[in-house]
């Protein structure tokens, strides 16, 4: 069972000196792998998160390049304390901070206008929709609580995990994930609401 | 222990999960771009300063002392052309020697080369020229390496997000996974080769080199808005390999080309053909919105 006390994810190497971190996180305080190693497994994580961190989707790509260019470049700085994606998504969430802000001043990139897929594809466009519901639903709320639900119901994390890419405490973390969903419960309600008053 | 999900927020999320999910090729395309970035290296801009000054200093005093050299070297074949001259003129008069020289030496300079009198002048012309000459060739091989090996020493800063290649290798080699890593090189230092290994990942055994670099070509005329050459890189890509892993980049890019070229009507019908053969693809969207200002 987690005890709460999360130690940090991006941990300078010189941390690993100190010994009462090395007992406490025991020999799991490890070098990174390989970036090619890192991108094989994580990749799509990565690619996931940016989008849901707000990336907007035509920079995708290149956060995603640039969480893995970072990694690399500053491998030295990170020891992986616990879990590799808790590392990735501290780089990602960095990364994508840095694309939002400048897709906010370059508004044309956050500009993403959604079509019907064309005829037949009922099935998929039945799908796109209801996952652009549930992506505008996660847009209005808070990223603290997204990402909680983000993690914990999307990518499937375990709540620990969650704790420690967010560095929360596990109780917090979970009260995150509860509060999240009524959110978004409230917001799909309200759309359907909506839906339901423009279909006579 | 929490909930789980009520049964529209699963569908929900069961969609999304679809929905989001990058295609091979892009995952291909992103694998390929890193690979490259990091091969080029961090390159730092504060690096790149302060090792400029130095250079710019170091070209200065070459150039001067050769432009000294190239002088001393035309005044000497100035010198011993005349004394050829007169010494091969058939009325070699003491009087003679003062009208010519410059005419002598104007007409006669090319032809002038082979003369064993002239000898010292190209030897002492060439070597400046050969020096400059291998301070140039050498300096776009070894700049990288010795700035590389050259910035640790000087500047251990390592916040700059860009250190240097030889420690990341260096790092690598050491690392659990490293013999499928990006720039495995157990020797670091004195086995460094000269042009970066480019590996993929083990995941993509179908990435060719060659394909990624004729793709990357065609995309870098069409970022840089050369659309009849992209249209053309992305055709003979298209042609050479056919089915490859960027064929739905391929499409899209070409697409792209085209609508920005003004021929909208190719463009569209690329955009049919590609939304009728692959309405799933995770391009299928960004197809959508090409050329549709027109429409």
């Amino acid at each position: 069972m987690h005890d709460g006390s999360i130690p940090p994810v991006l941990a300078p190497p010189a941390a690993l000196g100190d010994p009462a971190s090395r007992a406490h996180d025991g020999p799991e305080a490890a070098a990174l792998p390989a970036v090619a190693e890192l991108f094989r497994d994580h990749y799509e994580f990565v690619w996931r998160l940016t989008g849901r961190l707000g990336v907007p989707a035509a920079v995708v790509d290149d956060a995603v390049q640039d969480v893995f260019v970072v990694l690399h470049q500053r491998r030295h700085e990170f020891a992986v304390r616990g879990s590799v994606r808790a590392l990735l998504y501290g780089i990602t969430r960095r990364v994508a901070r840095r694309y939002r802000e400048r897709a906010a001043r370059h508004v044309e990139l956050v500009d993403e206008p959604r079509e019907p897929a064309g005829p037949g594809l009922d099935e998929e466009l039945a799908r796109r929709q209801a996952a652009a519901v549930l992506r505008d639903a996660l847009a209005g709320i808070d990223e603290d609580k997204r990402m909680a639900f983000v993690l914990a119901d999307i990518e499937g994390m375990p709540m620990p995990e969650v704790a420690e890419c967010l560095e929360i405490n596990l109780n917090t973390a979970y009260s995150r994930v509860r509060v999240a969903r009524q959110l978004l419960q409230r917001a799909i309600a309200r759309h359907h609401a909506r839906a339901h008053r423009r279909t006579p | 222990m929490i909930e789980p999900l009520d049964d529209e927020l699963r569908r929900l999320v069961g969609a999304l999960r679809e929905v989001d999910r990058p295609g091979e090729a892009a995952r291909a395309a992103t694998w390929a771009a890193i690979d490259a970035r990091l091969a080029e290296g961090p390159a730092p801009r504060r690096t790149a300063a302060r090792v400029s000054w130095p250079l710019a200093a170091l070209a200065a005093a070459l150039l001067l002392a050769l432009g000294l050299a190239a002088a001393t070297a035309w005044r000497e074949a100035e010198r011993a052309s005349v004394e050829a001259v007169d010494r091969h003129s058939p009325e070699s008069t003491p009087r003679a020697v003062e009208p010519r020289p410059l005419r002598a030496a104007e007409s006669s300079q090319p032809a002038t080369s082979g003369k064993p009198g002239e000898s010292p002048q190209s030897d002492s012309s060439s070597s400046p020229e050969a020096q400059l000459d291998s301070t140039h060739a050498g300096s776009p091989e070894s700049q990288p390496d010795s700035s590389h090996a050259g910035a640790p020493e000087s500047q251990p800063d390592s916040s700059q997000a860009g250190s240097p290649k030889s420690q990341l290798d260096a790092s690598q080699a050491g690392s659990p996974g490293s013999s499928a890593g990006h720039h495995a090189s157990p020797g670091t230092e004195p086995a460094r080769p000269a042009a970066p290994s480019r590996r993929r990942p083990t995941d993509s055994p179908s990435l060719r080199p060659e394909e990624v670099a004729s793709f990357q070509r065609a995309q870098a005329a069409l970022a840089a808005g050369r659309y009849d050459e992209a249209l053309d890189a992305l055709d003979a890509h298209g042609l050479r390999f056919a089915g490859g892993l960027f064929e739905e980049e391929r499409q899209v890019s070409r697409a792209t080309a085209l609508c920005k070229l003004g021929r909208v009507d190719a463009a569209r019908d690329a955009r049919r053909r590609f939304l009728r053969e692959r309405p799933g693809s995770h391009l299928a969207e960004r197809m959508r919105q090409i050329c549709r200002d027109d429409e």
